[in-house]
């Protein structure tokens, strides 16, 4: 997942990116409204935070410009101005949620976990596709009862593929949802995680869970349509 | 109508009038009388030297003609009567159509002494002129006599009576006619005020936000005065707001920072008092903003407010799938600063949201004596024993009640400086019920 902070104050902003990658999230950090518009214009993101008041383009106008621009990826936004005048205005602009100045980065974390889910469709921290558990909170996978072991990168790959299960991910569109802009990429990495991910959720090789569509990348198998339920 | 600019100047004026027609009923009376006996005086004066040139002595005795030039004195009761008398009242001759009556001696009693004077008066049912001559009727002893002429006052007072009847009707008739046209005038005249009046209620309900339209000119600066003092309240109050939002985002700042590094080290002592602060700066800067209500201040929509949260709250809690339901009265509307409005509601609808399990309903009305705005949610509730606690001034953050955090203690110090009151009870939907009473601000006397 690759999400885009959009904040002024360096200590902050720095904080936040620091926050995110622990969370395994790839992360691309502005320190303008102009930046940031940039930044979402350019590259597909997953989630922006975005601090109201910002220079150059304020919070409201950078937001209201990327869904104008059709840009739907959930965004919450950061307010020091706690009042509710504010926090509605953010909200009709096109955010999906707030959070208010000072915060703390678990009811960050929280907030962009739920938000993430939301924009997959799911509402529980949750989903499961046949034996396969992700807890997209706690960033585990279980295969019935037994928690897989995977990189952080593996995680990621399966969750991404995860929310859009049923769909044909292209290795391009991995790639970005993988890695942060200042990242050196190399396309072929993403088929050793496929081909790992594909030995620890079906080492017999009977779930086919991934599949490779040639000439245009991998589609998730397992439970077309997400069947969600609340985590055991 | 006594207290309205517009009933003073009719009563005033109605007075005036009726005092005005009143005096003229007098003076036209007074002058129609005194012109009437005048006119009749002359005609006496006239009628009673006719008599006097028609006598003559004839053997020591008055004589008059059987014919005189006046046909009344020969017709029979007339109401036109010729006396010669002498001065003890002793009549001596009397015209025919005064044959068949009797006159009381005194009528023919006079004050006269000196010959060739008259003397005009009104007795009882007659109009009398007397004139004193002396004559040698008997030898050349002078003699005094009087020539009285009476005539029958009633068809004459009768006539003044319907003349003064038809005055007092046409005087009623003009009166009426001058109070309608005095109405119009005053309606016209007033025009300019009833519609200033006008545009202030409707600022005062909040339709308009300024006095709008042509006004005279002595009403120019007033006008205009008020619609500056209107808009320099609504820019000083926006200017306070972005001070202190300015403000409170230099606080904040630096405070999440603390706040984020605190998550890394874990001082829960320094976290604590981190949260105070924050919790100070948001509950000091919302009260410092907070209007003073007055009647020209614009009325903002409870309805609009209401939606508009209930929008960014279905957002925010939109994994909750919360049920909302809002009943709002058309004529509920909210006399003061939108951002008070938006604090107050946004506070207890998130509160309610938070303490919610499916369902969140939103009243509003306004029947006297004041606005009444309720939130009902269907969670577990807030404890008899918690309910003063929690709105009263000065409670401490960490003793609040879970799901009532400090959006109540704002919302509560907002209503409170409106001189409104929150009270918490127990909603029929089983969860908490917050009710919002403010008074009317500033309502109008008399409407």
């Amino acid at each position: 997942m690759r999400i885009l902070i959009v904040e002024d104050e360096d200590h902050i902003r720095q904080q936040l990116r620091t926050a995110m990658r622990r969370q395994n999230y790839a992360v691309d950090v502005a320190k303008d409204g102009r930046e940031g518009l940039y930044f979402a214009t350019e590259y597909p993101y997953d989630l922006a935070i975005i601090d109201l008041g910002l220079p150059e383009i304020s919070g409201i106008t950078l937001i209201k410009e990327l869904r104008e621009n059709d840009k739907k990826f959930p965004i919450l936004i950061l307010t020091a101005r706690s009042d509710w005048q504010d926090k509605v205005e953010g909200l009709e602009a096109g955010a999906d949620d707030y959070v208010v100045k000072p915060f703390q980065m678990e009811e960050v974390n929280a907030r962009i976990n739920a938000l993430l889910r939301r924009s997959a469709g799911s509402c529980k921290p949750s989903m499961s596709f046949g034996p396969l558990t992700i807890n997209t909170t706690s960033k585990v996978a279980l295969i019935g009862s037994t928690e897989m072991t995977l990189t952080s990168y593996e995680y990621n790959t399966l969750e991404y593929l995860a929310h859009n299960a049923g769909k044909v991910v292209s290795k391009t569109e991995l790639t970005e949802h993988l890695y942060s802009q200042d990242f050196e990429r190399d396309s072929n990495v993403i088929e050793v995680f496929i081909g790992r991910l594909r030995k620890k959720i079906d080492p017999d090789n009977q779930l086919k869970a991934i599949v490779t569509v040639r000439g245009q990348g991998y589609r998730f198998m397992l439970g077309a349509s997400p069947q969600n339920s609340l985590s055991p | 109508m006594i207290n309205t600019l517009f009933g003073r100047l009719l009563v005033a004026s109605v007075l005036v009038l009726s005092l005005f027609l009143g005096l003229i009923a007098y003076t036209v009376n007074q002058l129609t009388l005194e012109n009437a006996y005048e006119t009749q005086q002359e005609k006496l004066r006239l009628q009673n030297h006719a008599l006097l040139y028609s006598a003559r002595i004839s053997d020591n005795q008055i004589e008059l003609p059987d014919d005189l030039r006046e046909v009344r004195f020969d017709d029979y009761e007339s109401g036109l009567y010729g006396f010669v008398s002498d001065i003890d009242g002793n009549v001596l001759w009397q015209s025919y159509s005064a044959q068949s009556l009797t006159f009381d001696s005194s009528i023919f009693q006079t004050t006269l002494n000196k010959p060739g004077t008259s003397q005009y008066e009104i007795v009882p049912g007659y109009f009398a002129y007397h004139h004193l001559v002396s004559w040698e009727i008997i030898g050349d002893i002078p003699q005094q006599i009087i020539f009285t002429v009476l005539e029958d006052n009633r068809p004459i007072l009768e006539n003044i009576d319907l003349l003064q009847q038809r005055l007092r009707l046409w005087l009623l008739i003009i009166g009426l006619l001058l109070t309608a046209l005095l109405m119009l005038i005053l309606r016209w005249g007033t025009k300019p005020l009833r519609r200033l009046a006008l545009n202030l209620k409707l600022i005062e309900s909040g339709v308009k936000n300024r006095i709008e339209g042509n006004y005279p000119v002595e009403f120019y600066n007033v006008t205009n005065n008020l619609n500056q003092l209107i808009d320099s309240e609504r820019q000083q109050r926006e200017r306070y707001h972005s001070t202190l939002a300015d403000l409170a985002h230099s606080l904040k700042t630096p405070l999440a920072v603390i706040h984020t590094e605190l998550d890394n080290t874990h001082n829960a002592l320094i976290s604590e008092q981190t949260q105070r602060m924050d919790e100070i700066i948001k509950h000091q800067l919302q009260r410092a903003v907070v209007v003073s209500p007055h009647g020209l201040i614009e009325a903002i929509s409870i309805e609009s407010c209401v939606d508009r949260l209930v929008s960014a709250m279905k957002k925010v809690y939109a994994e909750k799938h919360l049920a909302f339901e809002i009943n709002i009265a058309e004529n509920a509307v909210f006399k003061g600063d939108q951002r008070d409005l938006m604090e107050v509601l946004g506070n207890l609808i998130d509160n309610a949201c938070k303490a919610s399990n499916s369902k969140v309903a939103v009243t509003a009305n306004n029947m006297p004596p004041g606005l009444n705005i309720e939130i009902h949610d269907d969670g577990s509730g807030i404890p008899i024993s918690s309910r003063e606690n929690l709105i009263k001034r000065g409670h401490r953050a960490d003793t609040r009640y879970v799901g009532q955090g400090i959006g109540l203690d704002v919302a509560n110090d907002i209503v409170e400086s409106y001189n409104g009151k929150l009270e918490i009870a127990q909603s029929l939907l089983g969860g908490a019920l917050i009710i919002i009473r403010l008074p009317q601000v500033n309502k109008t006397h008399g409407q």
